[in-house]
Formats: C-alpha cells, sequence, structure tokens
C-alpha cells in the first residue's frame, strides 16, 4: 500500500467535500493533491477504459452525453460534469473517484481536457479513447496561434502511441492528428438543409491544406470551415466515415446514424454532429449497439446553465451562455436565425475578468453581417458595449437597430428601445454573465 | 473621384482574428467619401504583381501558414523593396512583419529568411503573449492609440526599433518587454502588433491611412468610432 497516495486521495476527496458546502471550485482541491504529491495521477490504477474528449467547441456537452448514455447503459461512469478540464479539475476528479488503494473502480472514465492540458494529463493518465472533435480558433486570450493548439494536442497522442483516436472527417485541422500507430476512428456527417456550399461564418481556419498549403476546396460546409473537404493540389481529404449522420431532421429533431434512428433533445447542427460523434466513442469503447446509443441519447439534457429561458417586461428572453469564441458566437447567431417572429440581438459583452483587457477582436471573426434584415435590433451592452457598436456598426447596421448602453445600470431602459423577442449573447469571458441576468430579473 | 487599387496579400492563408476587418474598414471608408477601390488577392500559388497598387496589405496568419508563404515572399524581395522604397503603401499586421526583417526562426528551431528591408529578427516561440497597450503615433504625436497584442512570436532588433510606429508605448513592444516602441512606421510602410483590429479601434489611425492613399475622409461619420477610443483611454488613466 502506498500511505502517501491513500494520505492524498483521501485529503483530495476531504477538500472536495468541503468545497461542495461551502460552493468553492473543483479544481482547488486536485490543485492542492498535485502540490503536495506530484507524481499522485501516475499511481493510480483503473478498473475500467479511459475516455478523453477534446475541441475547441462541444467538448463540455459532447462528454456529458458519453457519460449519460453509458449510464444509462447500466455502466459505472466517473466524469468531470462541470468542465473542470484542467489538470487540478482532473485530478479532483480521479481522486475523488479512487479507492484508498489508488484504484479508480468505475466501468468507464469519461475526462473533458483542454486541447492544450491534453499533454499533461496524457503523461499520467493511460487514454484509451481520444475523441478530438474539432479544432478552431479559439479565446484569444489564452491560445494564442492555432497552430500552436494543434501542436499540444500531437504532442498529447504521441505519449499514448496505442491510444483509440476518434476523429472528425469533416475538419481538416484535428483530422490531422492521425498518426502511423494509432488506431483510428472516423465520423462525418451528411449534408442537412442548413449546409451552404459556401462559408457563412465569421471565419474559416483551413482555406489551406495544412499538408501543402494549397487551396482547399469543400463540397459543402456544417459551419466554419467543418464540412466535407479535399485538397485542390494533394490526396488530402475527408476520411471514409466509420459513423455516418444521415437522414437529419431539425424539426423532429432526428438524425440517423450507421441506419439507426436517434432522437435528440437539442436541434442545432452542432448538436446533431457531436451526436455522432458520442455515438462513434460509445459504440467503440463498450461495444453497444446503434439502439442502445438511440435509447440513451433520447434523454440527454444540455445543462441548464448554457441555455435560459424568461420573461422580461412580457417579452419572451432567452440568455445563451457562450464563451470567448467566436464560431460557438455564430452557432448562437445560427439558432437565433431559426427562430420565429421580430427579435432583438443583445450582445453582452466586458473586460476579460481579472486581467481586464479591453480586447473584443473575437467579435470581429463573428459574421454579424448574416443578421442584416433579419432583427429589429442589435444592442450592444456590458463595459466593452462601445467597442462592440463599433464592430456591428461596420456589419453595416445603422441607428435604426444599432443600440448600446456601457452602464450596467441603465440597461434595462436599453432593453426598453429595442423590439420583439430578446436572444441575449453573454460573452463575458471567465464568468460574470450571471450580472446581465441578475439586472433584467430584478423587477 | 480617386479609384484606389490594393492587393490583399495571402488573403487565404495569412488570415486570423478579425484582422481582415482593417482591409474592410480602408474599403469601406474610400467609398463612403465618394471613391472607388478594387481588391485584388495574391496566394501562394500565384505569382506576385506589384506595379499599379496603391496599397498592399498583408495579415496575422497562423504559425505554420508564415513559414509556408515566407518561401514564396522572399521570391519577390528585391520588387518588394523597391516599392516600399518609392513610396508605395503597405499595411502588415501581427506575425506577417517577421516577413520583412533579416530572419525569423520558427518554433521547431528552423532558421527562415526574411527580406532584409529591415534588420530585425523574428523568433516564434511556443507560448502565448497577450497584452494591451496604449501609445503615440509617431505620425501624429496628438494621438493615442490602443492595441491588443495576441501571439507567440516577437521581434528583435539588434540596434534598436530604428522606425517605430509608436513611442510612449505601455503594455508591450515589439519584443518581450516594453522598450517604450512599437511597430514600424518607414515611408509609407506600416507594421504592428496591435490587433483588434487596430484600424477600425483608431479611427486616427485609419483616416492617416485614407490620407496617405489621397482619400479626403472629411465627410465620413467618425462618431461612435471616436466615442469608443476616448472610453478605453479614459480607463487606462484611472
Amino acid at each position: 500500500m502506498n500511505l502517501k497516495l491513500t494520505v492524498t486521495a483521501l485529503a483530495c476527496k476531504a477538500l472536495s467535500f468541503v468545497a461542495q458546502k461551502l460552493g468553492g471550485g473543483t479544481d482547488r482541491p486536485g490543485s492542492i493533491a498535485l502540490k503536495v504529491y506530484p507524481q499522485v495521477l501516475k499511481q493510480l490504477k483503473y478498473d475500467g477504459k479511459i475516455i478523453a474528449v477534446t475541441g475547441s467547441n462541444g467538448k463540455t456537452t459532447t462528454s456529458n452525453l458519453i457519460a449519460h448514455v453509458l449510464r444509462e447503459k447500466g455502466y459505472t461512469v466517473v466524469n468531470n460534469a462541470k468542465g473542470s478540464n484542467l489538470t487540478s479539475g482532473i485530478a479532483t476528479t480521479l481522486l475523488c473517484a479512487s479507492d484508498w488503494n489508488g484504484r479508480v473502480k468505475a466501468d468507464f472514465v469519461v475526462l473533458e481536457v483542454d486541447e492544450c492540458y491534453s499533454r499533461f494529463i496524457f503523461e499520467d493518465v493511460p487514454v484509451d479513447y481520444y475523441l478530438a472533435l474539432n479544432l478552431l480558433r479559439d479565446q484569444v486570450v489564452r491560445n494564442g496561434n492555432p497552430d500552436l493548439v494543434f501542436e499540444k494536442v500531437a504532442d498529447a497522442i504521441a505519449k499514448r502511441p496505442n491510444c483509440t483516436l476518434i476523429l472528425n472527417a469533416q475538419e481538416p485541422i484535428s483530422m490531422n492528428l492521425a498518426t502511423k500507430t494509432n488506431p483510428a476512428l472516423y465520423f462525418a456527417m451528411d449534408k442537412t438543409e442548413r449546409s451552404t456550399d459556401h462559408c457563412v461564418s465569421g471565419t474559416h481556419d483551413c482555406k489551406i491544406c495544412p499538408h501543402c498549403f494549397h487551396k482547399m476546396d469543400y463540397d459543402f460546409y456544417h459551419y466554419n470551415h467543418l464540412g466535407q473537404f479535399h485538397c485542390s493540389h494533394c490526396d488530402y481529404q475527408s476520411h471514409k466515415p466509420d459513423f455516418f449522420g444521415s437522414e437529419v431532421d431539425f424539426a423532429n429533431q432526428s438524425i440517423t446514424i450507421n441506419g439507426t434512428k436517434v432522437n435528440v433533445t437539442y436541434n442545432t447542427t452542432f448538436n446533431m454532429f457531436n451526436t455522432v460523434a458520442a455515438a462513434a466513442v460509445c459504440c467503440s469503447a463498450s461495444g453497444m449497439s446503434m439502439e442502445d446509443f438511440a435509447k440513451g441519447a433520447a434523454t440527454f439534457h444540455v445543462a441548464k446553465e448554457r441555455l435560459d429561458s424568461f420573461q422580461f417586461d412580457g417579452r419572451k428572453t432567452v440568455c445563451m451562455l457562450t464563451k470567448q469564441n467566436a464560431a460557438s458566437l455564430d452557432q448562437s447567431l445560427s439558432y437565433v436565425l431559426e427562430q420565429p417572429g421580430e427579435k432583438t440581438v443583445a450582445i453582452y459583452i466586458n473586460n476579460v475578468l481579472y486581467l481586464d483587457y479591453k480586447d473584443i477582436s473575437w467579435l470581429y471573426d463573428v459574421a454579424f453581417e448574416r443578421l442584416q434584415g433579419k432583427v429589429a435590433n442589435i444592442l450592444c451592452t456590458g463595459n466593452r458595449a462601445l467597442d462592440a457598436a463599433v464592430r456591428v456598426k461596420a456589419a453595416g447596421f445603422g441607428d435604426d437597430v444599432l443600440v448600446y448602453e456601457n452602464d450596467i445600470e441603465k440597461t434595462k431602459e436599453a432593453f426598453r428601445k429595442t423590439k420583439g423577442d430578446i436572444y441575449i449573447l453573454a460573452t463575458s469571458a471567465f464568468g460574470n454573465e450571471g450580472k446581465i441576468l441578475e439586472v433584467l430579473k430584478d423587477e | 473621384m480617386s479609384k484606389v487599387k490594393i492587393l490583399h496579400l495571402y488573403a487565404e492563408a495569412m488570415d486570423l482574428y478579425g484582422d481582415v476587418k482593417n482591409l474592410e474598414a480602408i474599403c469601406h471608408r474610400i467609398r463612403e467619401s465618394g471613391n472607388e477601390v478594387t481588391v485584388d488577392t495574391c496566394e501562394i500559388w500565384d505569382d506576385m504583381q506589384l506595379e499599379g497598387y496603391d496599397m498592399v496589405y498583408v495579415g496575422h496568419g497562423k504559425a505554420r501558414n508564415l513559414a509556408a508563404v515566407s518561401e514564396h515572399f522572399v521570391k519577390y524581395g528585391a520588387q518588394i523593396k523597391e516599392q516600399i522604397e518609392n513610396g508605395q503603401l503597405w499595411f502588415v499586421t501581427g506575425n506577417a512583419r517577421a516577413l520583412f526583417g533579416k530572419d525569423f526562426t520558427t518554433v521547431d528551431g528552423k532558421s527562415l529568411s526574411g527580406i532584409g528591408l529591415f534588420d530585425y529578427s523574428a523568433v516564434e516561440q511556443n507560448k502565448v503573449f497577450v497584452a494591451d497597450m496604449i501609445a503615440t503615433a509617431v505620425f501624429d504625436p496628438a494621438v493615442r492609440c490602443y492595441g491588443f497584442a495576441n501571439r507567440t512570436a516577437y521581434l528583435q532588433h539588434p540596434n534598436g526599433n530604428q522606425h517605430p510606429l509608436f513611442r510612449d508605448a505601455k503594455g508591450f513592444g515589439d519584443g518581450e518587454k516594453e522598450d517604450g516602441c512599437e511597430g514600424t512606421l518607414y515611408h509609407n510602410f506600416f507594421g504592428t502588433w496591435a490587433m483588434g483590429p487596430v484600424l477600425l479601434r483608431n479611427p486616427a489611425f485609419l483616416k492617416e491611412i485614407l490620407s496617405r492613399l489621397g482619400i479626403d475622409c472629411s465627410g465620413c461619420d467618425f462618431a461612435l468610432e471616436e466615442q469608443a477610443i476616448q472610453l478605453v483611454l479614459a480607463e487606462f488613466n484611472k
């Protein structure tokens, strides 16, 4: 018995218990455990298989979906459900789930892992399945150059040459993570009624081939640069998929995966695509049938904090939480455009918390131009409201549509200048998104 | 009425973090002030022809793409230097500045050549550098500008920054440490790490570019942009 391991695991459990009672974060206990015993994660043993999920967009929802389906099938699952995806959050999850011998007794461990931290986690945790959903430009204040994020994920994979990779055959950047040694499975989705033949999103991260740097051609796009691709010069192209989603029916919220109809509870392109990825993971890691997957997926619900609906002045108001991520915000705009009736889009953007950066460059990567003629008003709020208004003005909106107010105390009045249903895109980074809800709900 | 001809160099390969909106802002204001503008693109697989263009724009790009375009770019080094020396307007943001120096080192330690117009060297590293900057514009000392840097590369000036675009720069410079200067202004060549996009965040900077293109934008409305930058600057003075 490794006494140090036992003590560290027990201490982590105790700290986590206290943190939960006090409403504290999930990272702290693991962070303390790693300081006391840096090698602690290496000492853990696992009864079941370990699945890691990464990607710029959708990793929280997809890993929660995977864990949900596995549980519905009757497996025991340990996962970091709240998105604590850095090394410390993962240490908390694993140590709390281990017994006094450092054994994690679960059929599956499902870990959402941050792209940049994967290499540290893979060093210590023997991952069996690694799902890479996508790699897009992401939170600018953390990720710098997207190519370096790719290198970091590739470094992680190099540490586990036997781990099975589950790759997106319609995303040319992350599909390029395939190696000579790792077994790989691919997922893709057929053209849908919302697919386009040109990129309508604000960003396109793969206009040229990552192998030969010639023009990349796309047969169709799902969103951003995700779509069926082939290089105009070399043979790099969408891999033949092992898991394929087709007959995507947004109205009836269903998709057919490898011949089996799956009902989903959230009908965006984004969610449909992630469901195919989750099916690839669940079926290959557990050997479950597509019918079993469909049964589990039908009862999955997206966490409430990411989508909140209420009434303001008798007007339907929906708040959508998004990271500081252009692709994610573009997806929210697509969702808004699908909704019927007169509407206002409200952007809530602050300085990046605790660092206080006044940057909003990523809003220039969002295609607000698509709202032209489709919305009654665009309202910019939060302390960077004026800079956001400059961005919206650059998208061609005049004073008839554009409203802005940077004083949070006057936010309600600003909302009253707008018309129709309200869709709030709460985009402040690293928390504080709740402030605007507090203001609007405080009647 | 003027007809402005712009060349967008490496539009497909060098495109990151909204910087292309700088170019769109220039075009929008040219048209708004009653003039015409055309934008042509030149990619890595095209032959570069600079003759006849009033302005050339190159944006910030992904690290691997920068390394890929450099080989194409240096083939035209003599022609590019001649145009810049003769006063062609160039607007260059982010890591594209590396192309104009002596050389640059990639993250895996490979050394690539620049065209040597300037004596600086660029170094790409596996570390993200993020900062806000406020600084005084060299083209008009009455103008304070705001810039945001988000980069994994930096420039080393062996003899100090000989042709800065900004002075009294607080927050960042071309290198990892503040040295009071940022960017390059040489004849009509503008280079900066500032993103944002910098011309939309700083209307005075946009007006300077327009004026050097011979565009009179006095009839355009910059009130919202002015209000926004003044608020940013005031926050730094708190």
